[in-house]
């Protein structure tokens, strides 16, 4: 919802299909956000509900067959990445745009060296030479704070712990000064004293290198201290968009006010759970009109006819319901 | 009330490197050192810890899954790790686990109601007619349809799976069921439907559920009473009001800590104690306090001794030195 900053990225219209013998999977329908300079931005959203895909789609990796980008517009810094040739596309990544994915092992080769991993892609992007990009590797592993790094630097991703294999990870997706860097879960594998870490870690990135951040995740609780909008997606669709105390305290849409309730919270006893009914739908088979519909405490015969639009219940707060501009009254029926 | 369930100093060591190239290592890893815990009958203990610090060990051991190095594990007022064989399978009726993984802990090739009858078959319970008969009540009881019965754990969404599970453990009656991490693996929207489920049916039933997690917030729903374990022993001990309300071991407060809080203006204000570093390795504990090679507020006494586990306020065990909240 980018307040007042620099225009960085532009999705508008992204449709990612995948073409299965079940039939079509429209993982990705219609997605549009903004996201600034040294921004941070939370995509929640249960698993399925096409945040990852989202995400990949932006960097043009969907594997193709079966996936499509079907429509759309990625605008990063007035460049559509999607229509860049793949010679184009792969100085983006990494150059422009870094990215950590959930785990961390299978996206580092076992048989090479953290070092030489952090190193060669440094040698190609930024066409240093080998000891001057070994000195920037060694740097790189300070700042994401891994100790002894120059001795880190030769150890084998096995000989790393779950979070310093993050760590790691994190130092190759910044090592080419990227502006953005995407996080696709990427502290969901790990114990929680080591999550508050990597969350830290990524916070005190953004602020002091401007770096804009997409965050994924399903966790409600790990982005609350450091996104700064939140796009909330439900079946290949946004649902809400907003600064993140609106979505947080003043939800205008059914799933993400129920997501709000229904999980645990370490600050609050609560005899019973709000419980979404239900689980999420098959994407090849939605429900007609709204996707929440079948599992939503508030719909009435209107949701499950008519596909509500995404429109702004309150200005700068966006929500794909029929009752976003009247959701009080159908909240506070529910919660008594 | 009468505890149903109690462990005294357990211990489980498993050697590791008899392969052939790790001959010569040797070492034992330390997975649980000497635990001792009550569960009152019709009361749930939550067990939370990190990955690694023995708690699903310990709900094994208390099961009787794998043999216990020594202790004893008194239920129903006999020590079941001394049972033979023959009458420990009789005990074995009234404990059940459900596991955390549901798509794993389900038999693909059988039917929901083979899975749901086969502790019947097992322990002879009735004939056919009322084994099925009691499955589909059990189905039902779950929250499934009866015309689930005949279908495949494939057909199910992961949370119905785990409801799955949950009938299979009933269908014995059982008095005890440990619960191993049972909502990890579900989507957030389906965690409270399952965390529900199991707080109804242990009203109704009055099931003793010891219930492991690595996650706090969810224990704090569920649990009557926490015991947090690190590195295969309990370090702290209590009713769950007090544990949450003044935690008293370094570990616990700063494991509170790490916990995100789904509310943006709490989670700015707090002050967040970072843990270093990672668990050390259960293989070779760190001296005196495990717990002291990532404490704040350790001193030279916490890598010579090792701390009791004793009370620190009325019902409030701790195994620290120097502990918090006083």
């Amino acid at each position: 919802m980018g307040a007042n900053g620099e225009r960085l990225l532009e999705v508008r219209g992204l449709k990612t299909y995948f073409h299965t013998q079940a039939g079509v999977v429209k993982a990705v329908d219609g997605v549009s956000f903004d996201l600034d300079r040294g921004e941070a931005l939370a995509v929640v959203g249960e698993s399925g509900c096409g945040k990852s895909v989202t995400a990949l789609s932006i960097l043009n990796l969907i594997p193709d067959p079966p996936g499509k980008v079907e429509e759309g517009e990625v605008i990063f810094e007035g460049r559509n990445l999607l229509e860049l040739s793949d010679r184009e596309i792969r100085q983006v990544r990494g150059n422009h745009i870094g990215m950590i994915f959930q785990d961390p092992m299978t996206s580092l080769n076992p048989v090479f060296t953290i070092g030489n991993q952090i190193r060669e892609p440094i040698q190609i992007h930024l066409g240093l030479s080998r000891k001057e990009a070994k000195q920037r590797a060694i740097e790189l592993l300070e700042m994401v704070e891994i100790p002894q790094a120059e001795k880190r630097y030769k150890m084998y991703p096995h000989e790393f712990s779950g979070g310093m294999r993050q760590r790691a990870m994190i130092a190759m997706a910044l090592s080419c000064e990227p502006m953005m860097l995407i996080a696709d879960e990427p502290s969901t594998a790990l114990d929680v004293t080591i999550q508050a870490q990597i969350m830290e870690l990524i916070g005190r990135l953004q602020r002091e290198i401007n770096l804009a951040v997409m965050l994924i995740t399903h966790d409600l609780g790990v982005v609350a201290g450091v996104a700064e909008a939140v796009l909330v997606m439900y079946a290949g669709k946004v649902v809400e968009y907003a600064d993140i105390g609106r979505v947080y305290y003043n939800s205008r849409h059914p799933y993400a006010w129920s997501l709000m309730r229904s999980v645990p919270r370490m600050d609050e006893k609560r005899e019973r759970l709000l419980t979404i009914g239900g689980s999420p739908p098959s994407l090849i088979n939605l429900p007609p009109g709204c996707s929440f519909s079948p599992r939503c405490p508030f719909a009435e015969e209107i949701c499950s006819e008519q596909e509500p639009p995404l429109v702004e219940a309150e200005p700068g707060h966006l929500s794909a319901c029929h009752f976003a501009r009247d959701f009080e009254r159908h909240g506070k029926g529910v919660e008594d | 009330m009468a505890m149903l369930i109690e462990a005294r100093d357990i211990v489980k060591h498993f050697p590791v490197g008899k392969g052939l190239i790790l001959s010569r290592l040797g070492g034992t890893v330390k997975a649980v050192d000497g635990v001792s815990l009550q569960v009152e009958e019709g009361k749930t203990l939550g067990l939370v810890g990190e990955s690694g610090c023995g708690k699903s060990t310990l709900a094994r051991l208390m099961l009787r899954l794998i043999k216990a190095d020594s202790g004893e594990v008194i239920f129903e007022d006999r020590d079941i790790l001394k049972l033979p064989n023959k009458d420990m399978q009789a005990v074995r009726r009234s404990m059940q686990i459900i596991f955390q993984d549901p798509y794993a802990s389900l038999n693909p090739r059988m039917s929901v109601g083979a899975i749901v009858m086969e502790p019947m078959v097992i322990h002879g319970e009735g004939d056919k007619e009322s084994r099925r008969n009691r499955a589909i009540e059990l189905i039902s009881l779950v929250g499934l349809q009866p015309e689930h019965f005949a279908r495949y754990p494939h057909e199910f969404s992961g949370g119905q799976r785990q409801r799955i599970g949950v009938a299979r453990a009933l269908a014995l009656n059982p008095r005890l069921i440990i619960c191993d991490e049972p909502v990890s693996a579900l989507d957030v929207s389906i965690q409270a439907q399952i965390l529900n489920l199991l707080k109804e049916l242990q009203e109704d039933f009055n099931l003793t559920y010891i219930f492991i997690a690595h996650d706090l917030s969810v224990v704090r729903h569920i649990s009557d009473e926490v015991a947090v374990m690190y590195l295969g022993k309990i370090v702290e001990r209590a009713e769950h009001d007090l544990l949450y309300s003044s935690p008293k071991h370094p570990y616990t407060v700063a494991l509170m800590s790490a916990v995100p809080l789904p509310d943006p203006e709490k989670e700015r204000e707090r002050k967040r104690i970072i843990l270093e570093g990672d668990v050390p390795s259960p293989i070779d504990p760190p001296s005196g306090c495990r717990f002291h090679t990532r404490c704040w507020k350790k001193r030279d006494i916490c890598a010579e001794q090792e701390p009791p586990l004793e009370d620190k306020a009325p019902g409030h065990l701790a195994a620290c030195f120097f502990p918090e909240n006083l």
